[in-house]
């Protein structure tokens, strides 16, 4: 069979970099499949869209989708991340891997995290990131996260009041997301998109989002330390705004677009991509990086 | 970058376009001009194009996706957007035909 079959390879220079890639798309309620060798989405009324997968970053699977094992094969080969995302937010992280990925970065991120010295250097640069005025010198990863730690619900306190609502502080409660607050709501659900497409960025560059520098003992401390990079604009200062704008109703589709429409105009990806090869100091080996 | 293709254009439309574009085949029109022209170009086109023409522009833009398509009049095939991607639809193979317009 597979030897009459007309086959053409996707190599890594025909693939966009990370940065130049669409971010996200989310599907739901339909089916993934391939045809002529390129991946088709059918929805539930039977309409046939072509995705062109080696420009997206992440797929980004609803409730009630299929996809078949050659679909699974052909996004992989072109560096195109799957994660499977519950009814409001993420449940489960996918990602291939390419028989000709190198494991270069891999190694490097893993030298600096055994190491104490070097670890706490890559800490301190994240953090540096967040306390541009403060001198870091001499702070321990327990001190650092101390200040972040009241940074952060300074900044919730902060943007209730910037945009006039009320706030209880954080709350989550996993599978439970409907007995929350809209803002933690869409917290919820913006964290979740926000570390879906870090963690394909992170994978699609060489990296583990397994080996982090801040977090540990989470599933995704790496992605979780990079998140927070980014989390201020993106998810605290959008789920006020739109609490606000949403009038107590929470609206995923709103939630969705409004989310999209800060990650394309910050460029996360452009910016994921320098800073990831930035803490990890110097040139990455993979595509990517910059 | 701006691409025009179209099924037929008004005789003083095809002959203005030659201002800013190469025509390399008939009613494909390809041009390097930039977005602040390309928007006045568009608008040109949308005030003195009839829907006949059948006309899908392509617009390179420097944001993800890198495209923008539009169009005047009927095309036969339909768009549509996922979480903001422009995508095309393809019919089902099996299924009636409809007409498609899109906008």
């Amino acid at each position: 069979m597979a030897k009459n079959r007309l086959f053409i390879k996707v190599t890594r220079e025909s693939l966009p970099q990370v940065k130049d890639k669409y971010p996200f798309i989310y599907l739901e309620r339909g089916r993934l499949e391939i045809d002529d060798s390129s991946v088709k989405w059918i929805d539930s009324e039977c309409h046939v869209v072509r995705l062109p997968v080696a420009t997206l970053n992440t797929l980004l699977l609803g409730p009630g989708t299929s996809i078949t094992h050659e679909a699974v094969k052909t996004a992989v080969a072109a560096n195109c991340s799957i994660c499977w995302v519950g009814e409001d937010s993420l449940l489960f992280y996918a990602a291939g891997f390419l028989p000709t990925a190198d494991t270069r970065n891999l190694k490097r991120q893993m030298e600096l995290a055994v190491s104490k010295e070097k670890s706490l250097k890559v800490a301190k640069k994240m953090f540096v990131h967040r306390f541009p005025d403060t001198d870091l010198k001499g702070k321990t990863l327990k001190e650092m996260m101390g200040m972040e730690g009241h940074r952060v619900r300074a900044i919730y306190q902060k943007m209730a009041e910037k945009y006039g609502v009320g706030w209880k502080g954080r709350s989550y409660v996993p599978g439970k997301m409907t007995l929350s607050d809209v803002t933690n709501q869409i917290l919820t659900a913006t964290n979740a998109a926000l570390y879906g497409i870090l963690c394909s960025a992170v994978h699609s560059m060489g990296y583990s989002p397994h080996i982090g520098f801040v977090h540990s003992g989470s599933p995704l401390p790496f992605v979780y330390d990079l998140a927070d990079l980014y989390k201020e604009y993106l998810c605290i200062d959008l789920s006020f705004a739109l609490t606000r704008e949403m009038a107590g109703v929470y609206n995923k589709h709103l939630v969705s677009k409004a989310f999209r429409e800060r990650v394309i105009g910050m460029d996360l990806l452009v910016k994921a991509a320098k800073d990831i090869s930035d803490l990890m100091g110097g040139k990455s080996a993979c595509r990517g990086g910059q | 970058m701006l691409v025009v293709v179209a099924n037929k254009l008004p005789p003083a439309v095809r002959g203005r376009m030659k201002l800013w574009f190469v025509e390399p085949r008939a009613n494909i029109f390809v041009s390097g001009i930039k977005d602040s022209v390309a928007a006045t170009v568009i608008e040109y086109l949308y005030k003195h194009c009839p829907e006949e023409s059948g006309i899908v522009m392509f617009q390179s833009i420097s944001k993800p996706p890198g495209y923008t398509i539009r169009s005047i009049g009927a095309t036969d095939k339909q768009m549509t957007e996922i979480s903001g991607l422009q995508l095309v639809v393809e019919k089902l193979v099996g299924a009636e035909k409809q007409d498609i317009v899109f906008s």
